[in-house]
């Protein structure tokens, strides 16, 4: 995890340089970035034109915001709660537009991923992101943040500003669900 | 690895919207100061038409259609057929 702790050679010049150097730490950036935001915003949003419009509102949010990095968590930490405030959200304006329950929400998604040119998981992991994508939004975003991008509870805590006890009690709740919808080969 | 993945060229096509939308404001406002400098420029050279004072200007200032038609009929046409008139001491010492 060296990596996620490092303060990245780029990050000076993203707050605080002028516009040419801010514009070319920020392609650095995205270099780093991009495809990895994307893809855990996929993992949220459950499918591609939504975690297309969240990915690109945070690209952009990073950029115009990156002064207001004070260092007090990991660089990653902050960007991981710009894209999951975003997600969460769009995910909480769709979910007020039509509540139904996990169950129907699981087979909903299943069927959804199997129509899904551009996913190409088999059974399990179809299963698994159908279970996801049925959470609750903030199940969701804590599943996701802990067991996809691997994020300390602390840090988890730092990005969403939920207690560290609550947060495992959503990751225990959403684990369990998970587990019994999908099935061992 | 995500077992995701986007449309074909997608990232790339992403990274050039994101590019644009961060830079938008200063072509904007580059664009608007450019767009504000050449109208001044244009408006201070921009040559001023003098009116004419004598009758040769008045003459080769006026479209051929527009001339009295008595004028033309009468080959270089009574002076009098122009509804306004040149000053007659210029007119004078113009010829």
């Amino acid at each position: 995890m060296a990596e996620e702790t490092a303060i990245p050679i780029w990050l000076n010049d993203l707050q605080h340089g002028r516009r040419k150097e801010k514009e070319r730490a920020f392609r650095s950036f995205l270099d780093t970035w991009h495809q990895r935001l994307y893809h855990f915003v996929r993992r949220l949003m459950g499918n591609h034109d939504d975690a297309a419009d969240v990915t690109q509102e945070t690209l952009i949010a990073v950029f115009r915001s990156a002064a207001q990095f004070e260092g007090r968590s990991a660089f990653s930490t902050w960007v991981y709660t710009i894209a999951s405030r975003k997600a969460l959200d769009a995910l909480e304006k769709r979910s007020r537009q039509q509540t139904i329950g996990f169950e129907e929400a699981f087979h909903a998604a299943e069927v959804a991923l199997m129509a899904d040119a551009h996913f190409s998981g088999d059974e399990v992991e179809r299963q698994l992101h159908a279970a996801v994508a049925a959470l609750p939004p903030r199940q969701r975003q804590v599943f996701v943040l802990r067991y996809f991008e691997n994020l300390p509870f602390a840090e988890i805590a730092a990005a969403t500003g939920v207690s560290e006890g609550s947060l495992k009690a959503s990751y225990h709740h959403a684990a369990l669900k998970i587990k019994q919808h999908v099935t061992a080969p | 690895m995500s077992p995701f993945s986007p449309p074909d060229g997608f990232f790339d096509q992403q990274r050039a919207d994101v590019l644009r939308a961060v830079q938008a404001p200063r072509r904007f406002v580059f664009a608007a100061v450019a767009g504000l400098a050449a109208t001044l420029v244009i408006a201070v050279l921009w040559p001023r038409q003098q009116p004419c004072a004598s009758y040769t200007c008045l003459l080769e200032a006026t479209p051929v259609e527009e001339l009295p038609v008595e004028w033309a009929l009468e080959g270089h046409g009574e002076m009098d057929a122009w509804e306004v008139w040149p000053n007659p001491e210029t007119l004078e010492s113009n010829r």
